[in-house]
């Protein structure tokens, strides 16, 4: 992705940072994906255990072909949605802004930006088993700005990110008082 | 620098699988159904009362 493209990139401003969702909260999807897949491999079983021969009769063996057909392709779309909405969902800070990409099913996208300058507090949240054990969380951002609040879900190293991003907003701030 | 664009590869394999599953059933339909006669009449009720209970001509 040409992320120097996506976000008009100034001729002054470096990408500090490049942030996705923690990779941990993709794979829940991605088991149910795998145990959808073979749910309908159980219920041919499961029938030909109690109805021997049911399957194979017309017009049953191609109804029930043409279900399993619909039922795996809408699978795919369900699954490949899901990760397109965990793929494209992404925090960029560049040394001047803060720039979140939010992108909602496969055609749906908000991007919301922020100057480092006006941002007024940030604070980090780890809350839960999983996001202890593998350290993501999310990052509410207050701003000055016309998008009053920026909410960032399951990145990495929130702490440390909130951390960065007060630094870089004082340095900014620092820089804009100056001149 | 935290992580960035290394996920790229992940984006790839996944789309692999998808399309791969997706062709691939298409086909198996394809395959399972090439036998069919889509113009054969499937009686549905053919016990019940003596109406004429047919699908198709």
């Amino acid at each position: 992705m040409d992320f120097i493209r996506l976000i008009h990139k100034k001729s002054f401003e470096s990408i500090l940072h490049i942030t996705r969702r923690h990779y941990i909260t993709f794979v829940p999807i991605a088991f149910l994906f795998i145990i959808l897949i073979l749910v309908p491999l159980v219920v041919y079983w499961l029938i030909n255990q109690l109805y021997p021969g049911f399957l194979i009769n017309d017009p049953y063996y191609q109804l029930v072909i043409l279900f399993v057909s619909l039922y795996y392709l809408s699978l795919c779309l369900f699954f490949y949605s899901y990760f397109i909405d965990f793929y494209l969902d992404i925090l960029i800070v560049t040394n001047d802004r803060l720039v979140d990409i939010d992108q909602r099913g496969l055609f749906a996208r908000t991007i919301s930006e922020v100057e480092l300058f006006q941002i007024q507090d940030i604070t980090s949240e780890v809350e839960g088993f999983f996001p202890s054990l593998f350290g993501y969380g999310n990052l509410v951002i207050q701003t000055a700005s016309a998008i009053p609040k920026v909410i960032v879900h399951d990145i990495p190293n929130p702490h440390a990110l909130r951390q960065e991003l007060l630094d870089l907003a004082a340095a900014d701030k620092k820089y804009h008082r100056e001149n | 620098m935290f992580q960035t664009g290394g996920i790229t590869l992940l984006s790839f394999i996944i789309t692999f699988i998808v399309a791969t599953i997706a062709i691939y059933t298409l086909f198996l339909t394809w395959y399972f159904l090439q036998g069919t006669n889509w113009q054969q009449i499937v009686e549905i009720l053919p016990n019940w009362g003596t109406s004429n209970n047919q699908f198709g001509i």
